[in-house]
C-alpha cells in the first residue's frame, strides 16, 4: 500500500523477514517445547532431552491430568468465571461508558464521574484492605469474589469512551431526531458501530480472567474452590532447597515431573489460543480507533 | 417507563445471580460424621473429654500430596473426627491454603483482625504476633496438662521449648523435628569410582581428586565430555546439592552462630571461609563445577542428576529418595553413597545442622481453652508417635496399602521425636545384621525386605533403601554427627530484631559475594564482604546474639 516500503532494497526486505522471523521463533519456541515435553515420557523429559519435538511420544501425561479430580474442577472454575465475568463485565463498561461520552452541557455531572472512576485507576487501597473489602462483604470464599471486585475495567471505560466519541455526532443527532431515547442511541447507534472495540475489549476481560491467579489464592478458602491459573500456581512452584525436609519428598515428586506439569500449562493455553485468532481480526482496529482522537 | 423497566431486569438479574450463587454449600459433615472408625476398639489413652464439646477455629495449609480416601476431606476426616468423639474439640477451619501461599494467607487473615483460635506460625510470625499481644500464654497449661510423654518429646531436643519461650513465658508448642536430618554428607556416584578405580575419599584432597577425574575422565562412557565433578544450585545452602558440607570441610561454618574464642560468632565471616572459596574458584576455573550452577535452581540439578552428568553433591541423609533416585532412569546401574563430609587437615570435619524449630502452634490470646492444644498434643504423643500398635497406625498415620494416602497431613498437630530416624536406623541395622526382623515395626520391615532384596535378589533400584539405611548408611553417619562429628547451630532463639531486620539483606550480600568468588572474581570480594557485613549491621547482630546466649545459658 505504501510506495515508499516497496521501493526499499530487497535486502531490506529479506534483513526484516530474518529478523521478524527470529522474533517470531524466540515467541513461538517456549510453547513449541512445553508442548513436546507434554507429549514425551518422564524419562526423557526429566533427563532434559527434550526440546521442540516430544522424545518417546505418549499421551500419559494428558491421560493422567484429565483424570486428576483437581485440574478438571479448576479448569471448570475457570471456564465458568469466564463465561459469567465477561458479560457482567463489558454490560458494566458499556453503561458506565455511555453517559461518560456525553458533553457536559448533557450530562453537567460527567467531570465528576470521570473522576471517580479515574481515581481507581491512580490509587489502590492495598492488599489488606482490599481482603477486609471483600471479607466484610461477605464475598470471600465465594465464586463471586473471582467476578465482582473487577468487573468495571476503568481502562477498557477509557477506551469504550474515546471510541464513541469519534462516532460522528450527526448520528446520535439523527437519532434523537427521530424520537429516540438515550437507550435507543446506545443500543441501536452505538453499539452496532463499535463491533471492533467490544470485541477488543471481550478479548481483555476475557484472558485476564482466564489468566488471573492472585486473587483465587487470596480469596478463596480452601484449594477446591480456586480457578485454573492459581491451581496451576501451586503445582509449578520451584521449591527452595532450604526449606525442605524429609517429609517433602513426596511434593518433590511430584514437582519434579515435568511431562505433567508441561500438559497442564499446555491444556491451560488451549481456550485462549483457539478464542485469539476470531477475534483478532477485530484487535488493531478496535484499540486504533478508540486511541486517535479527533 | 420502558426503560426503568429494562433497568429493573438487569438489577433483577443481577441480584438474582448474587443470592443463587453467593450461599455457602451445604454442610455435608452432619451426615459423615457417623463413620464408623473403628476408635473405640482401639487401646488408646485419652485426655479428658470436653463435654459440652468446645469449637477450635483454626486454619490448615494443603499441598498436592495431600489426598483423601472416600468421602473424606480436610473438614471431616479421621483426624476431625477424633478430636471430635474423642477430646470433644470440633475443629472449625476458618480456611485452608496451599502450602505456598499458607504464611501469606495467614498474615493477611491476622492483620484484617480475623485469628485463628489455634494456628502454625514460624519463629518470626510467633515474635511478631506476640509483640502485637496476640497470642496467649501456655505455660501453665503446659505445667498442667502436659503428658510424660509430650514432655520427653519435647525435652529431647534441648533447644526446642527455649526457641518457644519469650520473655520466660511459653508462647507456642514447637514442632519438633531431627535436627542432625539437615546436617550434610557428601555422596558420591559409587558406580562411577569402582569403575575408575577410586578408594572412598578420607580428606579433601581426596574430593578434590574424585571431582577432577569425574571431571576429565568421561564416567559415563558416552564420550562426550559433559560430566561435571561437583554440583551446586544457585541457592548454595539447603537439603540437595549445597555448599555447607564442603565448608564444613574447611572447619567453615557458613549461616549458622557457633561457639568460638568464649562467645559466639558467625561462620559467614570467619576467616576459614577464605580458603574454601578459593577451592571452589579453582574447581570452578577448572570445569569440575557447572559454569552456570548461577542461574540453575533445583529442578534443573536435578535434571543434570538424572542425565548422569553429575558426580558428587553435598545434601542430606534422604536425597536418595529424591532427586539421587533419578540417576538410574539412564544408567540402571547408577548408585549412590554417602560419606562422612572429609576433612582438609587431620582435625575431623564436622557436619552443620541447625537445631531452629521450623514452626510452632500458638493460640490466640483470649481463647477460653488454651489447654486444648496441650491435650491434643497429648493425643498424638501419647498414642499415635512410636506406637508399635499397627492397627492404630494404619487407621491415624495410613495404611501401607495405599502409600499415597499420608493421613497424619490432616492435622497441624504433629510432632516428630528428633531421635526417631537414628533410633529407627540402628534397629534396621541390627536386624540386618543377625538377619532377624522379628523385633521390627511394620514400616521397618518393609524397609529390611527391601534392602534383603538388593543384595539377595539383586533388585538395583533397591539400592535407595541401602544407601540411606543399609549398612554404612547414611542414617549411620548422622548417628556419628550426633555423637562427635556434628556443629550445631547454637543461636535457636527467635530472631532478635537487628536480625529480623538486616539478615535478609546480609544474607543476599553473602550469597552474591560467594557466587562471583566461584565464579573468578577476586577473593578480597570476601575480605570486603567480611567489613561490610560487621558495618551494615551484624555487629549489632553479634551483640544481640551473645546477650541472648548469656541469657540462655
Amino acid at each position: 500500500m505504501n510506495p515508499k516500503i516497496t521501493k526499499l532494497p530487497p535486502i531490506w526486505n529479506i534483513v526484516n523477514m530474518v529478523v521478524l522471523g527470529t522474533l517470531a521463533l524466540v515467541c513461538a519456541f517456549p510453547i513449541m517445547h512445553i508442548f513436546a515435553l507434554s507429549l514425551s515420557s518422564a524419562t526423557a523429559a526429566n533427563s532434559g532431552l527434550v526440546t521442540v519435538f516430544p522424545i518417546d511420544f505418549t499421551l500419559q501425561s494428558y491421560q493422567f491430568v484429565i483424570e486428576n479430580p483437581a485440574f478438571v474442577r479448576a479448569f471448570g472454575i475457570s471456564l465458568m468465571r469466564v463465561l459469567v465475568g465477561t458479560p457482567i463485565s463489558m454490560i458494566l463498561t458499556v453503561l458506565v461508558a455511555y453517559p461518560l461520552s456525553r458533553n457536559r452541557g448533557e450530562f453537567r455531572a460527567r467531570d465528576f464521574f470521570v473522576w471517580f472512576f479515574l481515581i481507581t485507576v491512580l490509587f489502590s487501597g492495598g492488599m489488606i484492605p482490599y481482603y477486609m473489602v471483600i471479607r466484610q462483604t461477605g464475598l470471600i470464599d465465594s465464586f463471586w469474589a473471582l467476578v465482582i471486585p473487577g468487573a468495571l475495567p476503568v481502562f477498557n471505560v477509557i477506551l469504550l469512551v474515546n471510541f464513541f466519541r469519534n462516532i460522528p455526532k450527526e448520528l446520535e443527532e439523527a437519532a434523537a431526531m427521530d424520537g429516540a431515547t438515550h437507550w435507543d442511541i446506545l443500543f441501536r447507534v452505538l453499539l452496532p458501530l463499535s463491533l471492533p472495540i467490544l470485541a477488543t475489549l471481550t478479548l481483555f476481560v476475557a484472558v485476564g480472567h482466564w489468566n488471573s491467579w492472585f486473587d483465587g489464592l487470596l480469596l478463596m478458602n480452601s484449594p477446591d474452590k480456586y480457578p485454573l491459573q492459581s491451581y496451576l500456581q501451586t503445582v509449578i512452584i520451584n521449591p527452595d532447597p532450604r526449606f525442605l525436609s524429609e517429609r517433602d519428598l513426596a511434593l518433590l515428586q511430584i514437582i519434579s515431573n515435568r511431562t505433567t506439569r508441561a500438559a497442564q500449562i499446555f491444556i491451560a493455553m488451549i481456550p485462549i489460543l483457539v478464542v485469539y485468532p476470531f477475534l483478532q481480526r477485530y484487535f488493531i482496529t478496535g484499540l486504533k480507533m478508540g486511541s486517535v482522537k479527533g | 417507563m420502558k426503560y426503568i423497566v429494562k433497568t429493573c431486569l438487569i438489577l433483577i438479574v443481577f441480584a438474582g445471580l448474587l443470592a443463587s450463587c453467593g450461599q455457602p454449600a451445604p454442610e455435608v459433615s452432619e451426615t459423615t460424621s457417623t463413620t464408623m472408625d473403628g476408635f473405640d476398639t482401639l487401646n488408646l489413652t485419652v485426655p479428658d473429654k470436653y463435654d459440652p464439646p468446645i469449637t477450635m477455629e483454626s486454619v490448615m495449609a494443603v499441598d498436592a500430596t495431600v489426598k483423601f480416601l472416600g468421602d473424606n476431606d480436610i473438614y471431616n476426616n479421621v483426624w476431625t473426627r477424633a478430636y471430635s468423639q474423642l477430646l470433644g474439640i470440633d475443629m472449625d477451619y476458618q480456611w485452608v491454603a496451599d502450602g505456598s501461599m499458607f504464611n501469606e494467607k495467614l498474615g493477611l487473615s491476622i492483620n484484617s483482625g480475623q485469628i485463628p483460635d489455634m494456628f502454625r506460625v514460624t519463629p518470626a510470625q510467633m515474635q511478631l504476633y506476640y509483640e502485637a499481644g496476640l497470642l496467649a500464654d501456655l505455660t501453665d497449661v503446659y505445667e498442667q496438662e502436659a503428658s510424660e510423654n509430650t514432655r520427653d518429646v519435647l525435652n529431647q531436643n534441648p533447644t526446642a521449648l527455649k526457641a518457644a519461650t519469650i520473655d520466660g513465658k511459653l508462647i507456642g508448642i514447637p514442632l519438633t523435628d531431627a535436627p542432625v536430618a539437615t546436617a550434610s554428607l557428601l555422596w558420591v556416584r559409587q558406580d562411577w569410582m569402582d569403575q575408575l578405580g577410586i578408594a572412598a575419599p578420607t580428606s579433601i584432597a581426596d574430593v578434590m581428586e574424585i571431582s577432577r577425574r569425574f571431571t576429565e575422565e568421561d564416567p559415563n562412557g558416552n564420550g562426550v565430555d559433559d560430566t561435571i565433578g561437583l554440583c551446586i544450585t544457585q541457592n548454595l545452602w539447603g537439603a540437595v546439592a549445597s555448599l555447607q558440607g564442603f565448608f564444613n570441610g574447611y572447619h567453615a561454618y557458613p549461616t549458622i552462630w557457633y561457639e568460638k574464642e568464649g562467645s559466639l560468632v558467625y561462620g559467614s565471616v570467619q576467616p576459614e571461609m577464605r580458603e574454601a572459596l578459593l577451592a571452589l574458584q579453582k574447581m570452578y576455573a577448572e570445569g569440575q563445577i557447572d559454569q552456570e550452577f548461577g542461574v540453575k535452581d533445583i529442578n534443573q540439578v536435578t535434571e543434570t542428576i538424572a542425565q548422569g552428568q553429575c558426580g558428587m553433591q553435598f545434601g542430606v541423609w534422604w536425597n536418595p529418595y529424591h532427586p539421587l533416585n533419578l540417576s538410574q532412569q539412564n544408567d540402571p546401574t547408577a548408585f549412590w553413597t554417602a560419606f562422612p563430609i572429609p576433612s582438609v587437615d587431620d582435625q575431623v570435619a564436622k557436619s552443620q545442622y541447625t537445631s531452629n524449630v521450623g514452626a510452632l502452634l500458638v493460640v490466640r490470646n483470649g481463647y477460653e481453652h488454651p489447654e486444648a492444644l496441650i491435650r491434643m498434643v497429648n493425643f498424638w504423643t501419647d498414642n499415635i508417635l512410636d506406637s508399635e500398635d499397627d492397627e492404630i497406625r494404619r487407621i491415624f498415620l495410613g495404611d501401607i496399602e495405599a502409600p499415597d494416602v499420608v493421613l497424619y497431613k490432616y492435622t497441624n498437630v504433629q510432632l516428630w521425636e528428633p531421635d526417631a530416624t537414628l533410633i529407627g536406623g540402628k534397629k534396621l541395622r541390627e536386624a540386618l545384621a543377625s538377619k532377624d526382623p522379628s523385633g521390627l515395626d511394620l514400616d521397618a520391615q518393609w524397609r529390611y525386605r527391601i534392602i534383603q532384596a538388593y543384595f539377595e535378589q539383586g533388585i538395583l533400584e533397591a539400592w535407595v533403601e541401602v544407601a540411606t539405611n543399609g549398612p554404612n548408611g547414611a542414617v549411620s553417619i548422622l548417628e556419628q554427627i550426633a555423637v562427635d562429628r556434628g556443629m550445631m547451630n547454637q543461636f535457636y532463639g527467635v530472631p532478635t530484631p537487628a536480625m529480623a531486620e538486616k539478615m535478609p539483606t546480609l544474607q543476599t550480600m553473602e550469597d552474591v559475594m560467594i557466587t562471583k568468588v566461584i565464579m573468578g572474581d577476586s577473593i578480597e570480594l570476601f575480605d570486603q564482604f567480611v567489613e561490610d557485613w560487621y558495618q551494615l549491621g551484624g555487629s549489632e547482630i553479634v551483640e544481640e546474639v551473645n546477650t541472648w546466649a548469656e541469657k540462655n545459658q
